[in-house]
């Protein structure tokens, strides 16, 4: 088995790791109460087991690679390429979420086993939560990339890469959905672009959303896809004027 | 003596290194540090709206929590590069610790110093003292005495159960992704009161991974909580001491498995 196999592979068995330990703390938590603040235990754990599935499909390959490149100098090589340095980061980071899909097939009924999963509120809920998943895909895949540009500048990203990882877990709900937060601590999440990678996907597909906050809903995330763009183009910009080759 | 000195410059070095990327180092340590955080963070918002989990309420669990963080510090200063050599074995390059003139494993250990661990030195004990002011220990000179047997001996086990993981890598197995879970395993299980798993899940985590030594049991101990547990109390007082044995026999196998380094690529 190759190298990349053996590493996806066992990515999917921490996550799976993951799920069954949320599942049993949160059957703790709820110490046999069926439904706590309208919720009930089943649809926590729903939430939870498809939220982690989600953040690890939307991973932001992009972010990890610029590293690579920027540490080892052979971005001097991809900046000499004919194809733009931005093109070539979307086709790494799309090939590598394409690559995951036979291990998505294998985790989704795992984790259905291990954890629980439900079939979408109603085939609308379904339908936007397609529109929604694309669109947090991107914003976190711009995050992803905003992080890496960040290596232009402090060469090293392990740090910042590892920070986002933690922090975008907690804040998109994957651990905690967002309801259960204390409400100071959910202005603060829903300041934050995190909302758009799991929470706000998946509170569509659960149906948890009123019809009339859908184009809100939507809406946020769009606006993240907009901010972020902006954001990456800026520091591409700058980037790209003070690159520092190592290695040589 | 001399290889105690050997291993601490050594180290310096390693942490020169590291600190050679001065923006990076800074947010390296700051990671260790939200790493936690987020732990922490989780079970708390989790206890906000539920009052205990287990019968632990949010100071038992920030105590548990805290012991174990700084214990994972500790882990982290002294040997978090185990994660190296795997690579090394395979591109032959594991050649050059078998040629100096100091033992190979703690040549790895100090080749490069985990700067994370230093926002989890920083971060773990600050949390226990705030534990500590929301429950009732009575600290004792043996209560003292206990707390720093627990955290010698806890320190211990992970990196016993890394040294083990690392010795398969002589015999050409790939150890970095059993490695990563191995941590999740310590990190996400080991923050919480055992009690809450299956019967069997907690046999495992006591006796096939020393999970439940190294905070759980320090932390039952401390709080007056032995009575609940699944183990006879004699055995959660005896915690420090599965670390010393649990390395003593981690180091001979290491030694054991050396024999297999076949300088691969060469």
């Amino acid at each position: 088995m190759s190298r990349l196999w053996l590493n996806l592979a066992f990515q999917v068995l921490r996550i799976l790791l993951r799920v069954c330990l949320l599942k049993v703390i949160w059957t703790a938590v709820y110490a046999g109460q069926g439904v706590v603040d309208g919720v009930a235990l089943g649809q926590v754990i729903a939430f939870i087991t498809l939220a982690q599935l989600q953040v690890w499909v939307m991973s932001p390959l992009v972010a990890d690679y610029i590293r690579e490149r920027v540490r080892e100098g052979k971005i001097a090589l991809d900046l000499a390429r004919p194809a733009p340095f931005l093109g070539q980061l979307l086709a790494h980071q799309l090939g590598g979420t394409a690559s995951l899909l036979p291990f998505v097939l294998l985790a989704v009924p795992l984790a259905f086993e291990l954890g629980g999963l439900v079939s979408p509120a109603s085939l609308a809920a379904g339908l936007l939560y397609l529109v929604s998943f694309v669109l947090g895909y991107f914003v976190s895949v711009l995050i992803g990339l905003v992080i890496g540009l960040v290596g232009f500048w402090t060469l090293q990203t392990q740090g910042v890469i590892a920070i986002y990882l933690y922090v975008s877990q907690f804040f998109t709900g994957a651990l905690v959905p967002l309801g259960f937060f204390p409400a100071w601590l959910r202005r603060v999440a829903d300041l934050l672009p995190f909302q758009a990678q799991a929470f706000i996907p998946l509170s569509l597909y659960m149906g948890n959303v009123a019809p009339k906050e859908i184009p809100r809903a939507l809406g946020v995330q769009l606006v993240w896809v907009v901010v972020l763009i902006a954001i990456a183009w800026l520091m591409w910009r700058r980037a790209i004027r003070r690159v520092v080759i190592q290695g040589g | 003596m001399r290889s105690l000195s050997i291993a601490a410059s050594l180290w310096l070095a390693g942490l020169r290194g590291g600190m050679e990327y001065r923006a990076d180092f800074l947010l390296t340590m700051l990671f260790g540090f939200v790493r936690e955080a987020t732990g922490f963070v989780l079970i708390w918002v989790i206890l906000a709206r539920f009052a205990a989990i287990a019968r632990w309420t949010l100071g038992d669990v920030a105590f548990l929590y805290g012991l174990r963080v700084t214990m994972h510090g500790l882990v982290g200063l002294g040997t978090g590069n185990l994660w190296g050599p795997e690579s090394r074995v395979r591109q032959g390059e594991f050649d050059r610790y078998l040629v100096r003139p100091a033992s190979p494993l703690l040549q790895v250990l100090t080749e490069r110093v985990p700067l994370s661990a230093f926002g989890e030195v920083l971060g773990g004990p600050a949390l226990f003292l705030a534990a500590n002011q929301l429950v009732h220990v009575d600290w004792t000179p043996w209560a003292l005495l206990y707390l720093l047997f627990a955290l010698v001996g806890g320190a211990l086990l992970e990196p016993a159960i890394r040294v083990l993981i690392v010795s398969l890598s002589f015999r050409a197995l790939r150890v970095t992704g059993l490695m990563a879970i191995m941590d999740d395993i310590f990190s996400d299980f080991g923050t919480y009161p055992l009690g809450i798993f299956s019967a069997a899940l907690q046999f495992v985590l006591t006796f096939g991974i020393p999970v439940a030594f190294t905070a759980y049991f320090p932390a039952a101990v401390l709080l007056g909580r032995t009575a609940a547990l699944q183990v006879p109390p004699i055995v959660a007082y005896c915690a420090p001491l599965a670390g010393v044995l649990w390395m003593a026999f981690a180091l001979a196998v290491f030694q054991h498995e050396l024999r297999h380094y076949t300088s691969a690529g060469h």
